[in-house]
């Protein structure tokens, strides 16, 4: 019957006819989601998104620096096209990640790494693809024998025996490399799905508290329902190597329902508290400022601005460069204006610390004259005279520093971790054992069997298949 | 951005590039050179992904450790992310191009 069958006639009877309708539907779904480019259009779609990413800023972790950056960056945009801004803003591209269309590609995305999955792990029943390197050959056998011959042969090359199918009179087998190097690249997919399942349990019983940004000295709650408060105690600046000028750590008083401990954090290290995690997110310089009357009495500063009750000492941190701030001491007839200019020292490289430079100028709040002008790098007791020398009122200037402090719960943590490294192991796999597979159809006949194996035609110089046609007895073959 | 992971992201790239310029070398002597451009191409493209990806979870870790975020959405993290999407692209690509000249 299949006597003096060509390889492209042998080709066809990897096909095997659909046995209903829904088979066919799910075959072809299979196919869909198995084949190399649905993976590339889905890679391609993603790319648009994180490409969206890089041009422009997102809302990412919502952090204040985050917002910071994605104001600054929407605010140049405008001033240079205010209709392009207006575009940008309406379209939502700013929230991107948060999107329904770009979960909705997660989700698709977590499909093929199921089927991605499944493909690897089940046995192999696909049909040999388009462009394959043949060889076919006769053995005067019967197909069992034939098939065991066969299964060594894909054996010693390194690949699965044969479990063959039926198919319109003759028996086709489908395999690749045997063992845990033929499915090892399927922990890539499964650690994809560990990911995304990592963020579904971040979004879903994770936590994170706004960041709060600490002065020293004062408490500051990390989050309504957990009770607890943090009061930065003390910050130090610790000289570092080459690589920074300074490291800046914080130590922190954290009080609460049973609970009363000191914790230090840094820029690199967070640490976990009470099934809290803490972070450093961000530090800098920070002003303190009072105002003396003649008689060395602390008068009350009002803050405009931030409509706060009027208190003896402010407190503010120094954030950005030419932040300006204006203060009202209504008992000394006085507006004190301070502008924060910060700049690095020398200005050669960024290892080098922030200086901080504060402009103090004292205004007379009843007639707008200027009484007082200075420039300071460091604390500062400055006079300001009044309408005799006895009353001169003094301004004291102080630098301390802030900390930005962000408390989370991450459950997620660990599993993030474990999907991140079977990704790694899953691409490891398949650098160190790239795929290997092949088809073989037996076709019996009057005078013995027809045997015709094909590989993909990438590998047609491969060693492994000079292997497999040698233990066949075989030389040469055709792509197809 | 954590020093070691831009170094591990520019090695990945630098993989990229070493194997597309010593692919025609190492497969000139091939009976069929393009199957083997295609093999050494890809090869370099594996080891380049998995560099790339090396960099990423590194980043991540750094990022973790000291914001409590291992992924923000960041410029510096789309760019990361971009790189290696651009080469799992390229890679899948080459590998369902079919270097030999005859098809079906």
């Amino acid at each position: 019957m299949a006597d003096g069958v060509s390889s492209e006639e042998m080709h066809s009877r990897f096909s095997r006819p659909p046995i209903s309708r829904l088979d066919e539907a799910l075959r072809a779904a299979w196919r869909l989601m198995t084949s190399p480019g649905t993976l590339m259009a889905t890679l391609g779609v993603l790319l648009l998104f994180v490409l969206a990413g890089v041009l422009v800023p997102q809302e990412g972790d919502l952090s204040d620096v985050a917002l910071a950056q994605q104001v600054g960056w929407l605010a140049a945009l405008r001033a240079r096209s205010p209709t392009l801004a207006n575009v940008v803003q309406a379209s939502g591209v700013m929230h991107l990640y948060q999107s329904l269309l770009f979960r909705l590609l997660l989700a698709w995305i977590a499909a093929l790494c199921v089927v991605g999955l499944l493909a690897l792990v089940t046995r192999d029943r696909s049909s040999s693809p388009k462009q394959v390197y043949a060889w076919t050959f006769g053995l005067q056998d019967e197909a069992s024998e034939v098939w065991m011959r066969v299964g060594e042969a894909l054996s010693g090359a390194g690949l699965q025996r044969p479990e063959p199918t039926c198919v319109d009179g003759c028996q086709v087998a489908a395999m690749r490399r045997r063992g845990v190097r033929g499915w090892a690249t399927a922990l890539a997919y499964a650690g994809v799905l560990v990911l995304l399942a990592a963020s579904l349990i971040a979004s879903r019983w994770g936590w994170r508290s706004a960041d709060i940004t600490l002065l020293l000295g004062e408490p500051q709650a990390l989050a309504p329902n957990t009770g607890l408060t943090a009061r930065l105690d003390e910050i130090r600046l610790i000289p570092g190597g080459e690589k920074r000028s300074y490291q800046v750590e914080s130590v922190l008083a954290l009080t609460g329902e049973g609970v009363s401990k000191a914790v230090t954090l840094d820029q690199t290290n967070g640490t976990r508290s009470d099934g809290l995690s803490l972070y450093q997110i961000e530090e800098g310089p920070s002003l303190r400022l009072q105002v003396r009357d003649s008689r060395g009495q602390c008068l009350d500063i009002t803050d405009p601005l931030a409509q706060l009750r009027p208190a003896p000492v402010v407190r503010r941190a120094l954030r950005g460069s030419q932040q300006e701030q204006q203060y009202l001491v209504p008992a000394a007839d006085l507006v004190v204006n301070v502008v924060h200019f910060s700049r690095r020292l020398g200005a050669e490289t960024t290892t080098e610390p922030l200086k901080t430079a504060l402009q103090v100028q004292a205004v007379r709040w009843s007639d707008g004259e200027l009484l007082l002008d200075e420039l300071l790098e460091s604390d500062a007791v400055l006079s300001v005279p009044g309408p005799v020398e006895a009353d001169a009122t003094q301004v004291v200037v102080a630098f301390e520093r802030y900390v930005v402090l962000r408390a989370e719960r991450e459950p997620e943590r660990l599993v993030a971790l474990f999907g991140a490294g079977l990704v790694l192991l899953g691409l490891l796999a398949g650098l160190l054992w790239p795929e290997r597979r092949a088809w073989a159809v037996v076709c019996p006949g009057a005078s013995g069997c027809r045997c015709c194996i094909e590989v993909p035609a990438r590998d047609a110089n491969a060693p492994w298949v000079a292997r497999l046609q040698s233990a066949l007895g075989q030389r040469g073959g055709e792509t197809l | 951005m954590s020093l070691t992971a831009l170094v591990l992201g520019w090695l990945g790239l630098a993989v990229m590039l070493v194997g597309a310029v010593w692919a025609p070398l190492a497969a000139r002597h091939d009976t069929q050179p393009t199957a083997g451009w295609e093999r050494v191409l890809v090869g370099a493209l594996r080891l380049s992904l998995f560099v790339q990806a090396l960099a990423l979870v590194v980043q991540g870790i750094a990022a973790q450790r000291a914001k409590g975020s291992y992924w923000s959405w960041s410029q510096g993290e789309c760019w990361q992310l971009a790189a290696w999407l651009a080469t799992a692209m390229l890679a899948v690509w080459i590998s369902r191009l079919g270097w030999p000249v005859r098809r079906r």
